[in-house]
């Protein structure tokens, strides 16, 4: 198994909660310059102590992440993450120009001698304002988009694109990626369609914002439908984002998580907005799975209730660690993509030196 | 007046410019030939603009002064309703949900994108009394007995539910209407609105140059139209000092505060008038409320942008607050 470290880059300030856009009369530029230098601190540290892969995501709008724009995070962190690899979780290709995508991702390939990991999204239903664009047709934009993206990688004389969505009279990148022919490349895939369609790219598989039964159900899904043709995933195609904490003691672990919890949490990033969410879904962005896919995002609960919904790694190295393995037996992920509380200062770098240094070099022989 | 007033001001700016050129060819000989074209080019834009504007001008004030019964144009039937003991004029085109619509200090006009919206719905253009031909009116006390009065001569006519419109002055009008009947409203649009503004001097026009230029940054938009007399632009004007109240009028902002109705507000990028800087006091006072940024659009948004401010003004009326997400489709070949 894998090691990954996500940050958010979490604003860590106050900000008006339940809504989405999320309005800036609270803004302060000195505290979110500290997010991103603390975010810079904490990959930096994850680097250092053993993580596999550091992870940035593209968000839009609200607080609960200063990276719209991922790449440039990622640029960032070419100079501070000198080992481990760099996961683009993701882009968000649909509401993208997918040629700047390739193009961005090639530098980043370049820059990073080949450590990218090429994370290719939907984004989330809400997104779909921030450039204005139709949700009916998320699904057929993301296909047409990755595919364009793949040739812009590959093709080496100038090529024009006629698509559905995208047109093209002339494409040759520079640079192109290290990786050979591409860097490995992975999507969402917690609904069904999702799952189908990465088995039959032979692409990775991600999952965010669910419960371990839930992932657990769909990474199944996908590996039926990968035997369908013609090939089984390797685990580390499995990636799977869930929260942890980990402390000296178990009581630590939960004392200091339920202090963060009382923060600003800047939650709820794709359900914040209610009217903007119905119409969403009423667009069959969510596909065939719609009541579940709700149901997923909109899940909430206490501490307690998230553990036992398999939302949340937490306790001391023992616990956390016999609590990975089972999410292994369960899900079958061979990458798990630890979301920490970042606000928590030393407590934050503590948890992050016990993941790397403690966890996973065990994660390594399983 | 008018007419000769831009042609002077053209040929001033022409020949200003001739002599800019003439002068850099003089200075500086070498240069000579690239810098007579470049002047020549500057010397053709302002002609250009001067046209634009002589062209603009024309259009209003070569039509004959207002005629007592005035025509509301494309397509709209001019009609009268008793409302409050006053006959208020109003003209109307359109099938379908109703949008009422009323206008700012200049005064009643069928605008291009009363008639793109006409296509959609039943346009409902009042003319508040005391504006245009119809007698001074000096029994609306306030602001909010006028807009009683308008409330009342929606409901002469049957209309029950329905989107409502104001420009300018008569955003603030529309403003106090909302609050005192919202369950009659389906939206509210508030068009370069004079409701809420920042407490600083108004921006005067005092030709129908400078008018033209303040309202308008597309002049070559403008439809012809007669030219209102100056009796009631002076007429209108007195009504309109009298009545709309403070920059920030607190008993108005205290009730929408709590006014429910979805609320779209339109700025004007380049509105000199009612600049958008005072947007986003509209989003934080009135609950429910978006506000839009029409680009290259000065204060006559709606004659400016005709097309932009129609689309996302029935966009708001058939969705509300769902217009935040595009039912555009991005297919460019199937």
């Amino acid at each position: 198994m894998k090691a990954a470290l996500f940050c958010t880059s979490r604003y860590m300030g106050p900000a008006k909660e339940g809504v989405w856009p999320v309005p800036t009369n609270d803004y302060e530029t000195a505290i979110a310059e500290h997010s991103y230098k603390t975010t810079l601190d904490q990959f930096r540290l994850a680097d250092e102590v053993g993580f596999d892969w550091v992870t940035v995501a593209e968000h839009h709008f609200a607080p609960f992440s200063l990276t719209p724009n991922p790449m440039v995070f990622a640029g960032a962190l070419t100079q501070v993450v000198k080992r481990a690899k760099i996961a683009l979780l993701g882009a968000s290709i649909p509401i993208l120009n997918p040629i700047r995508v390739a193009e961005e991702m090639a530098m980043l390939d370049t820059l990073t001698g080949g450590r990218i990991i090429a994370g290719m999204l939907r984004g989330t239903g809400n997104e779909y304002v921030t450039y204005n664009l139709n949700p009916a047709e998320s699904r057929a934009r993301f296909e047409e988009a990755l595919e364009l993206i793949r040739y812009a990688w590959t093709q080496r004389q100038p090529f024009a694109w006629q698509g559905r969505f995208f047109q093209y009279r002339s494409i040759c990148i520079w640079p192109r990626p290290v990786q050979d022919p591409m860097p490995p490349i992975y999507m969402s895939a917690s609904s069904p369609e999702s799952g189908e369609f990465a088995a039959r790219n032979k692409l990775g598989i991600g999952f965010a914002f669910t419960s371990s039964p839930q992932a657990a159900g769909a990474a199944e899904h996908y590996r039926q439908q990968a035997r369908v043709n013609g090939w089984d995933p390797h685990p580390d195609q499995i990636i799977f984002r869930i929260a942890v904490h980990v402390a000296d003691t178990d009581e630590q672990a939960h004392e200091d998580l339920e202090e963060a919890a009382r923060g600003p949490r800047h939650l709820g990033v794709s359900t914040a907005n209610r009217a903007v969410e119905s119409v969403v879904a009423d667009t069959g962005y969510y596909g065939r799975d719609r009541e579940a896919q709700r149901g997923r995002l909109f899940a909430r609960g206490d501490l307690r209730q998230r553990v036992a919904q398999g939302q949340i790694l937490i306790g001391s190295v023992e616990s956390v660690w016999q609590q990975i393995v089972e999410l292994k037996k369960l899900v079958g992920c061979g990458v798990v993509d630890f979301t920490l509380a970042t606000q928590l200062g030393e407590r934050t770098s503590h948890a992050i030196e016990l993941l790397g240094e403690k966890i996973a070099p065990r994660m390594k022989e399983i | 007046m008018a007419r000769k007033a831009s042609k002077k001001t053209a040929k001033k700016a022409t020949k200003k410019s001739a002599k800019v050129a003439k002068k850099s060819v003089k200075k500086a000989p070498k240069k000579a030939v690239k810098k007579a074209s470049k002047a020549a080019k500057a010397v053709k834009a302002v002609k250009k603009v001067a046209k634009k504007v002589v062209k603009a001008a024309k259009k209003i004030v070569t039509k004959k002064p207002a005629a007592k019964k005035v025509s509301a144009g494309g397509g709209f039937k001019d009609k009268s309703v008793k409302a409050d003991g006053f006959t208020i004029r109003y003209a109307e085109a359109g099938k379908g949900a109703v949008l009422v619509s009323i206008h700012g200090a200049g005064g009643m006009r069928i605008s291009p994108a009363h008639e793109l919206l006409a296509k959609t719905y039943r346009v409902v253009v009042f003319e508040v009394p005391g504006f245009g031909t119809s007698p001074a009116n000096e029994r609306s006390a306030t602001m909010p007995d006028l807009a009683a009065t308008m409330n009342k001569a929606i409901a002469a006519l049957g209309i029950k539910k329905f989107s409502l419109m104001g420009n300018s002055f008569g955003a603030k009008l529309v403003s106090w209407m909302a609050v005192q009947a919202p369950e009659t409203l389906q939206s509210l649009l508030l068009i370069a609105p004079a409701a809420i503004r920042h407490d600083r001097p108004r921006v005067v026009a005092n030709s129908l140059e400078e008018e033209l230029k303040l309202f308008h940054a597309h002049p070559e938009r403008i439809a012809p139209r007669p030219a209102p007399s100056r009796a009631i632009l002076d007429k209108q004007q007195a009504l309109v000092r009298r009545l709309i109240g403070p920059a920030r009028d607190a008993a108005l902002e205290g009730k929408l505060k709590e006014m429910p109705v979805p609320t779209l507000a339109l700025f004007g990028t380049v509105d000199r008038v009612t600049p958008s800087d005072a947007a986003y006091l509209y989003r934080e006072i009135i609950p429910n409320c978006h506000i839009g940024m029409v680009y290259d659009a000065a204060h006559a948004i709606d004659v400016d942008r005709p097309e932009a401010v129609s689309e996302i003004v029935a966009d708001f009326i058939e969705r509300q607050e769902k217009f935040l997400v595009t039912g555009q489709s991005g297919v460019i070949h199937p």
